[in-house]
């Protein structure tokens, strides 16, 4: 018809028919070609699927062989040689098979055209009878069509309920169980292990050390070391964000917070090397307050010291938003507490005793102490706190009755009894905004109001206290005291430092230092360790004469009281974290 | 019969008003269709930007598990290593190139970790050697990677070199990535490599 | 010595490395023996950039191209060519993408999520063609689609597919569409990308599976007209509905017809509707009242359906990259040693990444949620989609010469060729004779 008819003219019919046989048979070769190149692609494919040149069990048998005879040249010899053509062989394999496939392509291509070819020069005779039959059917075609609609469609519909009722929705892990899990797996202690009281004494799991109360045995620090030599510094690492907080140790694993207006992180730092291992990021916490609070330049965001069960790691951020991680750095719970009502920034440590994590919480109004269920961040208890505002951490004395939490924060020392919380005693007598920590030494707790007295209390049997003895000279506003049983040591944030006698507060020395101090005293066996503001370390002897037995330096600003444990002192400066150890092992 | 096919359109059964009708139909949908087409389309408009956005690894999340070099539609695959020199501590026993345990801090090929040879090591001074990725020989196993980021400074990393990309709607090693290591990035800011003066 | 050195420090760091990111265990050296400048590390540019532009008014170029061949100079020769061009231009130069098959999901997650970025190409490829189609029918398909057109080239014996499965068959694209926007707007994957087979062809690269799956509908292509187009293709789904509405159609000289049935089996797609035979029609009595039922039972059926889907808004929620590697962790929290491969991967994952671990079991809710909220509108869509085709197959029209169905159509221009009124052939008066009987 329309498509070009065989001519009649013979000599053209010929010329037809020769073309017709042309784009036959290279319809024929192409197909014959193409098929051929597909085989060959497909065989490549497999030689590569069944052995991976890159990946050869004899080179890695080979190279097994030489661990065994690191000497033998010839064996070297051998793998060179292997190596250099397998490696040869996997860029045959990449350009045979590039090859290959503009090979099919071509082959593809001319397949197609001589088919046309053909079609056109020979097209098959119209059939205008072929669908004579179904255009009759076409009143019951509807019906057969609905038919397999309406079954597809059920099988679809069936399909999909079959889906739903076979097929589970994920089981996805929740954010504490994705935590434990993690770490059970990775071979560490379930969550639920009891707490080991030898491993408390051992580490520093808390602001001032495993009780609060700044003690540490000697354990060999070195006195003196130079920073920028090396010399008994055994290592120093940056940390990313500011923060005044101390850092904590538990075990090889040192931790320090930092954090800025807008980001919270907590650092686990390998003890031995430094090494930062993770990095807990604060954010993302449900009910955080939007904006960043109001804190002192001196303050900063993150003044709170982390603490530690030796499970978890739980930090708290001037903002209220309160943080738990494993010791992997794995986010188990978190919390917003809500925007302390605090003007210089919220700075009390948390602390854990057993399995409650507890929080002081003095605000201007408000003012809480709460008892977390460490493992879940769930409120256990929480008591109103009727004082001033205050940036102290409590210590738990182990009195005759019982442990109790020891707070101070003007107008009076609380007592609460563990682990219910209730008050047990409580001594007026303080007054300012104290910052100064309570310490408890065995017999005495010491605690100062800024602007009025240090008052020595003596806990009686039956949840009673006496003030045994008080002061109002050289009184600390930032630091804590120290107490080693006998002695008493009061540093001023203008560097007087006092040494007064525990049992009656007959003062033995006071002297002034040529500094000023943020960081609270701290004993390290028979030394007493004060590191100003400055970055320069005091090393006084513990006896009621003043003795300095030597100074170091940092060479950065040091806020944060240092931490003491396996024999390593941990300072954090403004931008580095310091561990100040004989060297022992080679250096990185 | 044939008369009643040849007026069927006129016939009582489907009214003498049907295809107009129908056609008015046909143009209020029309319409109506041209208006929600303008409508998403104007929607959408204020979503656009000129460049798209492409994929790239965030070397900070990749755990090295291989896949880059077998999942690409490439082959080899557009992901090769790539070294932020500044953050190379330059070591003699190179973890990155170097079998763990090797039999000789040599270039031998018992020693060497890359299965193609691409990490070309040369001696700068005294005891420091440099390390550079021959990209062609590349395929993006991570194998050096691996043994840099966990010995070594982790200055060797993966990214997807965007000369040889495709670019693919859906990255078929995004959809394989163990670590969901693999993000859209802006085209004009195409790389998320370690180091600062690897910044633009 | 050196070299013991080294080995026990890397002794030492194998057993303190937790495997996080590496930081500077080794101080970056100071040169002071050579001149040794630092290298950076190339930063070869993103391939994009001007193509795109060039690549929209190539589209815009062929589509109005395409529609001047197909509706005024009606030749198939050169629909054909314009094929050949779009194979060779936007299939294998192009490499299949940009297209607006693929572009439904961008433009959905676009439409679904502000802060997704949609290249103003993708939104021109994905609009261009629907446009075209309101006014001149499937002229994308014919010629300017290169999966169409590489469908299109290798027809060589077409068999005709009988109406009811053609039917039925059709209803899988609209299902695939739902499935594919559902993923697209969670985020959880762009399927009509992963698994189409001619891209692969196309860029000649690509994982076997998708080669030969190319391969085999390429070969099926030969004896069923289309595959893709007809029963899987998204975009042609969309582009059926729209299609009818079209200011032009291809017309097959609708006032020479006689009934010759010649365009009929032309047409390797089955796109010729014949006309209603001669003689008494059934009763339309039993059609109304199936259409009644239908259109009652529409919105149960719907509802019915957007229950199953809310029912299956968990295993759809598994195409989800989070939510697989949560539901990793989750199972190697029971046991380690049953994970595959894939799944022992993503839980080594987890447990280096530290940060974004915290974060997984958040995201991957956070996905669930998005499931919970979509997937009873694919439920509904599957149910809608089936009942509508019930209630459009239970519709009744006459027609009274051989057409182009307005959906099915693809504008391909074969049936042009073979019709003898085209050519001038028939002149009125011989056609009318030769309706007589």
């Amino acid at each position: 018809m329309m498509r070009p008819v065989p001519p009649s003219d013979p000599q053209a019919l010929r010329r037809h028919q020769a073309r017709y046989l042309l784009a036959s048979r290279s319809a024929l070769v192409a197909g014959v070609f193409t098929l051929l190149v597909a085989a060959l692609l497909a065989l490549n494919f497999a030689q590569r699927q069944s052995t991976d040149p890159l990946e050869h069990p004899e080179l890695a048998a080979l190279k097994v062989r030489l661990a065994a005879e690191p000497r033998s040249s010839a064996l070297k010899t051998q793998i060179r040689q292997l190596d250099q053509e397998l490696r040869a062989e996997y860029f045959r394999y990449q350009s045979r098979a590039h090859a290959g496939a503009w090979l099919l392509l071509g082959g593809a291509v001319v397949f197609l055209v001589s088919i046309f070819g053909m079609t056109t020069l020979h097209p098959s005779a119209p059939q205008p009878l072929r669908g004579l039959e179904r255009d009759a059917r076409q009143w019951s075609e509807p019906r057969r069509a609905r038919w397999a609609v309406g079954l597809l469609g059920a099988a679809v519909i069936g399909g999909l309920a079959l889906i739903a009722v076979l097929v589970s929705a994920p089981a996805l892990p929740d954010s504490s169980d994705a935590a434990a899990g993690a770490v059970a797996a990775s071979g560490q202690a379930s969550p639920e292990a009891p707490i080991d009281e030898t491993a408390i004494a051992r580490n520093w799991p808390r602001f001032r050390g495993p009780d609060g109360s700044g003690r540490a045995a000697d354990g060999g620090i070195p006195a003196t070391w130079d920073v920028s030599s090396g010399e008994n510094v055994l290592w120093k690492s940056p940390i990313p964000l500011p923060g005044v907080g101390s850092p904590i140790v538990w075990e090889n694993l040192v931790v320090v917070t930092g954090a800025e207006k807008d980001q919270r992180a907590v650092y686990g730092l390998d003890a031995a090397t430094g090494k930062l291992l993770w990095t807990g990021r604060g954010e993302r916490i449900a009910e955080s307050p939007a904006e960043a609070p109001e804190v002192m330049e001196d303050t900063g965001f993150a003044a709170p010291t982390p603490a530690t069960d030796g499970q978890r790691v739980y930090a708290i951020f001037a903002n209220g938003d309160l943080i738990a991680f494993t010791l992997k750095g794995q986010r188990v719970w978190a919390r917003a507490l809500g925007m302390p009502a605090n003007g210089y920034g919220h700075a009390a440590s948390l602390l854990v005793w057993k399995d409650l994590l507890l929080v002081p919480w003095d605000q201007s109004e408000n003012g809480r102490l709460f008892a977390l269920d460490a493992a879940t961040g769930k409120t256990v208890w929480e008591e109103p706190r009727e004082v001033h505002c205050s940036w102290t951490t409590p210590v738990v004395a182990k009195l005759a009755g019982g442990d109790a939490l020891i707070t101070a924060a003007a107008p009076k020392v609380i007592a609460y009894g563990l682990p219910k919380g209730e008050e047990t005693w409580s001594v007026e007598g303080l007054e300012g905004e104290l910052g100064s920590s309570p310490v408890w030494d065995g017999q005495h707790v010491f605690a100062v109001g800024t602007d009025s007295n240090l008052l020595a209390i003596e806990p009686g049997a039956h949840g009673s206290a006496r003030v045994a003895w008080k002061t109002d000279k050289d009184l600390p506003d930032i630091t804590s005291p120290l107490s080693d049983g006998e002695r008493l040591w009061l540093l001023t944030t203008q560097g007087r430092v006092t040494c007064l006698a525990a049992k009656d507060g007959t003062e033995f020395y006071g002297q002034e230092l040529d500094a000023s101090f943020f960081a609270s005293p701290t004993l390290v066996g028979e030394r007493v360790l004060l590191i100003s503001a400055s970055g320069k370390a005091f090393w006084l002897a513990s006896g009621a004469e003043y003795r300095l037995l030597g100074t170091a330096e940092f060479g950065e600003k040091v806020h944060a009281s240092p931490a003491l444990a396996g024999g390593r002192l941990f300072v954090r400066g403004e931008r580095h974290l310091f561990c100040i150890a004989p060297r022992g092992g080679p250096k990185p | 019969m044939a008369d009643a096919h040849q007026h069927a359109p006129e016939s009582p059964a489907s009214g003498g008003a049907g295809p107009s009708r129908r056609d008015f139909l046909r143009q209020s949908l029309r319409g109506a269709a041209f208006l929600a087409l303008g409508g998403a389309a104007g929607f959408l408009a204020s979503r656009t930007a000129r460049a798209g956005n492409i994929w790239q690894i965030d070397p900070y999340l990749c755990v090295q598990c291989g896949k880059c070099a077998t999942h690409c539609v490439l082959n080899p695959s557009a992901v090769k290593c790539v070294h932020a020199y500044e953050m190379c501590g330059y070591c003699e026993l190179c973890t990155a190139f170097f079998e763990p345990d090797p039999n000789g801090l040599n270039t031998g090929a018992e020693n060497q970790l890359c299965p193609t040879g691409a990490i070309v090591r040369t001696f700068v001074e005294d005891p420091y050697f440099e390390y550079r990725i021959t990209e062609d020989l590349c395929i993006g196993c991570a194998k050096c990677v691996k043994g840099c980021t966990a010995f070594g400074n982790g200055s060797m990393h993966l990214q997807v070199r965007h000369d040889r990309c495709l670019n693919c709607n859906e990255c078929s090693i995004a959809v394989a990535c163990p670590a969901g290591a693999f993000k859209r990035v802006p085209a004009n800011r195409p790389y998320l490599m370690k180091g600062k003066r690897s910044e633009p | 010595m050196r070299r013991t050195r080294g080995l026990l420090l890397l002794a030492a760091l194998a057993a303190a490395c937790t495997g996080a990111f590496g930081e500077e265990r080794f101080p970056p050296p100071e040169f002071t023996a050579t001149q040794y400048a630092l290298p950076a590390p190339t930063r070869p540019e993103a391939r994009d950039g001007m193509r795109a532009g060039v690549d929209v008014a190539v589209l815009f170029g062929a589509l109005c191209l395409s529609a001047w061949l197909v509706l005024r100079k009606r030749s198939r020769r050169g629909v054909y060519a314009l094929m050949v061009f779009s194979i060779a231009y936007f299939g294998f130069y192009r490499e299949g993408c940009v297209c607006p098959i693929g572009g439904i999901q961008n433009v959905s997650q676009a439409a679904w999520a502000a802060d997704f970025v949609l290249p103003l190409s993708a939104l021109a490829f994905f609009f261009l063609p629907l446009v075209f189609t309101l006014i001149f029918g499937r002229v994308y398909c014919a010629s300017v689609c290169p999966h169409g057109a590489l469908q299109d080239a290798v027809v060589l014996k077409p068999v005709q597919v009988p109406a009811w499965l053609d039917h039925a068959l059709g209803l899988l694209a609209y299902l695939y569409l739902g499935l594919a926007v559902l993923w697209a707007v969670t985020g959880a994957a762009y399927v009509i990308c992963e698994y189409d087979p001619f891209v692969p062809l196309f860029r000649m690269t690509g994982s076997v599976n998708m080669l030969t799956l190319g391969a085999v509908f390429l070969l099926a292509g030969a004896f069923v007209g289309r595959p893709y187009c007809r029963y899987l293709c998204p975009y042609g789904a969309i582009l059926r509905l729209l299609s009818p509405l079209s200011r032009w159609k291809v017309s097959i000289y609708p006032d020479r017809c006689i009934d010759c049935r010649l365009c009929d089996t032309s047409c390797p797609y089955g796109a010729i509707r014949p006309t209603t035979p001669v003689g008494p029609a059934p009763p339309r009595a039993p059609d109304r009242r199936r259409l009644a039922i239908t259109m009652v039972l529409l919105p149960l059926i719907v509802a019915l359906c957007a229950l199953l889907g809310s029912g299956l808004s968990g295993p759809l929620a598994r195409m989800h990259p989070a939510v697989q590697r949560a539901e990793a962790v989750a199972r190697g929290a029971e046991s380690v040693a049953d994970l595959t491969k894939d799944d022992a991967d993503r839980l080594l994952a987890f447990r280096q990444n530290a940060a974004t671990a915290a974060a997984l079991p958040e995201e991957a809710r956070d996905v669930m949620e998005r499931f919970h909220r979509t997937a009873p509108w694919f439920g509904a869509w599957v149910g809608l989609v089936i009942a509508v085709k019930l209630i459009a197959l239970t519709l009744r029209r006459r027609r009274d010469e051989y057409l182009a169905d307005r959906g099915a159509c693809v504008a391909c221009a074969r049936c042009f060729d073979y019709c003898p009124g085209e050519k001038g052939l028939l002149d009125p008066e011989i056609a009318a004779r030769a309706r007589r009987p």
